[in-house]
């Protein structure tokens, strides 16, 4: 997996994915679709944070307030991903649906890889599939941070 | 003085002090990246460059950061647009 990914235009930034790539990151949409749909508490446990870790009811308050509309922007922003990784120049508004769809990867291979802090540290991510996707998502992430950046 | 006949606990809610501002807290995760962290505080707050990485280096070094404060609905608005960007926020009242 190679390429520049990213590359920063004058009005945004231009998706650059190698073929390989782009089928991975559309296999990814698909799975990180269905999670979402099916709301699986365990995989998606790192998606939605607690915002009153301690107190039960305004955390349910909270949760029956935002779940819908969160959910509906996720889904509405993997489509925007869809169909952008053939190649598009993204705007403000895409570029930040192309962060959080990466992002929301990361967190759910992140929690099934069971990664605390030490493992980041000394780079020592289990040899298995999970591990280089995480890897490689972090990368792409890292990319497009710095390619959404104003110089 | 008489004693009083039964002692009701309050409940948190009863007690809340609506004047009292909340506060909305970013706690350090080992899977969000640092770079995209200072990225998120810039663009949902307007956050100077120098601003969101000093806030991102207190998240890391400190387990947390205060990010923004004020009314519940604020507060509570800050921490769902924190949360679709997937950082762990909490908010709470401020002390």
């Amino acid at each position: 997996m190679s390429g520049w990914a990213f590359v920063s235009v004058g009005d945004g930034v231009e998706v650059d994915l190698d073929e390989h790539e782009q089928e991975v990151l559309a296999n990814l949409i698909v799975d990180l679709r269905h999670l979402l749909m099916a709301d699986s508490h365990d995989a998606l446990r790192r998606l939605k944070p607690p915002a009153h870790p301690d107190n039960e009811e305004a955390e349910a308050s909270y949760r029956e307030m935002v779940d819908d509309d969160m959910l509906r922007a996720r889904l509405e922003l993997l489509d925007v991903v869809d169909a952008g990784i053939p190649g598009a120049t993204l705007d403000e508004a895409a570029i930040a649906a192309w962060m959080q769809a990466l992002n929301m990867m990361r967190l759910v291979l992140g929690e099934r890889l069971e990664l605390d802090g030490a493992d980041l540290n000394s780079h020592e991510l289990p040899e298995e599939p999970a591990a280089y996707l995480y890897e490689w998502l972090g990368h792409l992430l890292e990319v497009l941070v710095r390619a959404a950046s104003p110089a | 003085m008489t004693a009083p006949l039964s002692v009701i606990e309050p409940d948190i809610d009863s007690t809340e002090d609506l004047s009292r501002p909340w506060k909305v807290l970013v706690w350090d995760d080992p899977i969000n990246l640092m770079s995209y962290v200072a990225f998120v505080f810039r663009t949902l707050f307007g956050f100077s460059e120098e601003k969101a990485h000093r806030l991102m280096m207190e998240v890391h070094n400190d387990g947390r950061a205060v990010v923004s404060s004020g009314p519940k609905e604020k507060a509570e608005m800050d921490v769902f647009r924190l949360h679709e960007h997937g950082l762990w926020a909490t908010m709470e009242h401020d002390s």
